[in-house]
């Protein structure tokens, strides 16, 4: 029969999403339209920033507030009932950290083809999510990872190492998230570091103490939208000027033969090789004094008292007998303190003394030489051996951080789970792919426009970073000779991001929604990371071990309270400001990949592993990852107080640890299986189930 | 101690096999295109071969791997959901 109007149907869930979301972009472009126009009306630097990081934080925390819930299945799960692209989205900003979004240009930026490890190993480990893990994991259909294996292996010993091996790499990682979270406050709005990592960790604690994983879903995909496009515009914006091309990403390669072409001039050029003669000569004496700390130390303190006394005698200005007193004061004050400031001079002004600053030709892969000298070709096995160890350990990392394989059970369907999977690494590309492009172009720029550049006339953005921050960027004239050389220039990861909008020429509310973009990044990441540590204390532990009989809604309170507290723990030690962030995120990977990926690997594939093997494949993988990291890391010797001397295996960085783990958890667990009896009836039906996937 | 009725016995083969298939394409734009990169140094629209594969190609590869798994295995389901009919 015709009918003139249809019937009205109700609105799909996925289309009310659409609606919803398209709105909050809309509302988003006029937000940043309007602050745009304030700027031009003389809105200050400092207020753009202020207002960015207040308004994002406000908008997240409202998504919180109106998600909130108290029911278990959306509490933990989300109600399972994320269609698959917007669990795609989630995913990929849980997935982005502050390292994806600030420091990964810079990264390759600084190091070259060295740096693409990250981009291969942090893209690749999804084939090991999609292949063997997401799948089984939604057709089991639980709440935390821990459980997953607790519930095939049984016993609470089994639940029990894999709920220690989760608390800690995710807490090993969220310190480094809120790290960088004051680390972007700071800079955007110049509050104390403190400061900043509490005003962010309370939009993160009112999103998913509210809602749990609903809320951190709906937050996620508001903050994915943020900082891809905080992302894009300024890459493709730059694109435009240097090549008038907008998709950087299919065009960059002429821009890197142009860049390798102007490597090999700079490598000669009479100015640079001045500059790195000074440096060495710098390095020379940093050697010198390090060869005898204490007489060292003395001698300079004797010359600065020496300076101070000689200037007040002669009544020289008050403003050179200041300077002279703040040199005296500057000076390391014993003998540890002056020996750490001296290798850190000494390895910086060593690397700045060899070609390009200390940075390899960009698009040669791996250092040394496989035909040259013996030295260099053992320089190139070691370079390449350590770049394919950090490709292995952020894959299978990727593979079992139980914060990325919770988000495996939030979607409606398995078939829906597998193509969350796909949208997932699909917008995870769109900003893998830009990365390496900007450190192109961004290098470019440096290495062309800037290097000759007299110092009177250095772009604002330099003066600009160089105050905020001086280990993002310093220059400094070292011959005298009124232009910058490229060995005169100090570039920290980070910046290569952060001054991308000024260096596009692009207005101040660009660099204010990048800074955005990376705040949303972090904290979409710390927000999943919480949930997961939360929730395999009070599911897993409390539900699981202690209490089995208490209520949903006791859980859910529980987990509640448990995120406030290690939130509060995460911040405190974050505030420490631990040395080396790249490295706690990196271990956070190795941990994670030894202690769990043999586990859940062979949970669906290899019938026969049984929960012994499963207790002491996980542990002795936790065990010598560990091992390894804090005998062979500094800064972890001196946190432990590890006097033995460092020994690498096959010359494998620290950072590597889970080369040996992951093996040795595979290798231990299927002879600890095999010498004891098959796994119980109940396991073999969970196995079965789990193939029928 | 194969408790799998027959149908699903097959059914999980091929499971095994396309997973396998996939994995060994993912293992050699991974680490054999990777550990032969200084030597794939020609030019490749402009990037040198083995930069590219780091930066671009082998990322390409996954998105289509993982695509392809999730097409085959749907095609899988539904073949099996039609014999249920």
């Amino acid at each position: 029969m015709f009918r003139f109007f249809p019937i009205p149907r109700p609105r799909s869930f996925t289309q009310q999403l659409n609606r919803v979301y398209a709105w909050y972009t809309f509302g988003l472009l006029l937000f940043i339209g309007a602050l745009a126009g304030l700027e031009e009306l003389g809105l200050s630097k400092r207020g753009i920033g202020l207002i960015f990081l207040l308004a994002t934080v406000v908008l997240y925390a409202c998504i919180g507030m109106l998600c909130r819930t108290t029911d278990a299945e959306e509490y933990f799960v989300a109600g399972r009932r994320v269609p698959a692209a917007y669990n795609g989205m989630a995913t990929a900003a849980d997935w982005m950290s502050a390292a994806s979004f600030i420091s990964l240009a810079g990264t390759v930026y600084l190091q070259g083809y060295a740096g693409l490890a990250f981009i291969l190993g942090w893209t690749g480990g999804y084939c090991l999510v999609a292949l063997l893990l997401a799948p089984y994991l939604r057709t089991f259909g639980g709440y935390t990872i821990p459980e997953f294996l607790g519930e095939r292996y049984g016993g609470h010993l089994a639940r029990g190492v894999a709920v220690v091996g989760t608390v800690l790499c995710s807490f090993l990682y969220v310190v480094a998230q809120i790290y960088g979270v004051g680390l972007i406050t700071t800079r955007l709005t110049g509050v104390t570091f403190e400061i900043g990592i509490f005003l962010g960790l309370g939009g993160v604690l009112v999103c998913s103490f509210l809602g749990g994983m609903r809320a951190v879903t709906w937050t996620q995909v508001a903050q994915y939208i943020v900082l891809i496009m905080a992302y894009l515009v300024p890459v493709v914006w730059l694109s435009l000027q240097q090549t008038g091309q907008p998709v950087p990403q299919a065009t960059y390669g002429a821009q890197l033969q142009q860049l390798s072409d102007r490597e090999r001039q700079l490598a000669t050029d009479a100015k640079e090789l001045e500059v790195r003669a000074l440096f060495k000569t710098r390095a020379d004496e940093y050697r010198a004094k390090l060869a005898d700390v204490p007489a060292a130390l003395a001698r300079e303190h004797e010359l600065a008292s020496a300076r101070v006394e000689a200037l007040r005698a002669a009544r020289a200005p008050l403003a050179d007998r200041q300077a002279a007193d703040r040199s005296l004061a500057a000076l390391p004050t014993d003998e540890a303190a002056a020996r750490a400031a001296w290798t850190e001079a000494l390895a910086s002004d060593e690397a700045r003394s060899r070609p390009l600053g200390g940075m390899p030709p960009h698009a040669q892969p791996f250092a040394g030489d496989p035909s040259g000298t013996p030295a260099e070709q053992a320089a190139f096995n070691d370079s390449r051996n350590n770049f394919l160890a950090l490709v292995f350990c952020l894959m299978v990392g990727t593979a079992a951080l139980p914060h990325v394989l919770m988000r495996c059970y939030t979607t409606p369907s398995v078939r829906q789970t597998r193509q969350s999977i796909t949208w997932s690494l699909l917008f995870i590309l769109l900003l893998y792919l830009s990365a390496p492009a900007l450190a192109v172009m961004v290098k470019h720029e440096v290495f062309t426009s800037l290097v000759g550049t007299p110092f009177d006339r250095l772009p604002a953005w330099i003066a600009h970073w160089a105050k905020v921050d001086p280990t993002l960027l310093s220059v400094i004239d070292i011959n005298m000779d009124g232009l910058l050389q490229l060995g005169e220039i100090h570039i920290g990861a980070d910046i290569v991001m952060l001054a991308t909008p000024e260096i596009g020429g692009l207005p101040y509310v660009v660099s204010g929604m990048v800074a955005a973009g990376g705040l949303a990044a972090a904290l979409s990441t710390a927000d999943g990371l919480l949930l997961t540590i939360a929730n395999a204390l009070s599911h897993d532990v409390y539900h699981g071990m202690i209490d089995p009989d208490a209520s949903a809604r006791r859980r859910v309170m529980l987990s509640k309270m448990l995120l406030l507290l290690v939130a509060l723990a995460a911040a405190a030690v974050a505030a420490q400001r631990p040395t080396d962030i790249v490295f706690l995120v990196a271990a956070a990977f190795s941990v994670a990949a030894s202690a769990f990926f043999p586990a859940l690997v062979l949970a669906v594939f290899w019938r026969r592993a049984n929960h012994w093997g499963a207790v002491f494949g996980m542990s002795s993988g936790l065990l010598i990852a560990l091992y390894y990291m804090i005998r062979n890391e500094p800064w972890l010797r001196s946190l432990f107080g590890i006097t033995v001397d460092p020994h690498l295996w096959f010359g494998i960085q620290p950072i590597s640890a889970g080369v040996f783990g992951v093996p040795l958890g595979f290798i231990v667990m299927a002879t600890v299986s095999l010498l004891t009896g098959p796994p119980d009836a109940r396991a073999e039906a969970l196995v079965d189930k789990l193939r029928r996937t | 101690m194969h408790t799998l009725p027959a149908s699903d016995a097959t059914r999980w083969q091929v499971v095994r096999a396309i997973t396998l298939t996939l994995l060994l394409v993912w293992f050699a734009v991974t680490f054999v295109a990777t550990f032969f990169a200084r030597q794939l140094d020609f030019s490749w629209f402009g990037w040198p071969f083995g930069y590219w594969v780091a930066a671009q190609g082998a990322l390409l590869v996954y998105l289509v791997l993982i695509a392809a798994y999730a097409w085959a295995m749907n095609r899988l389901d539904a073949a099996r959901e039609l014999k249920a009919d």
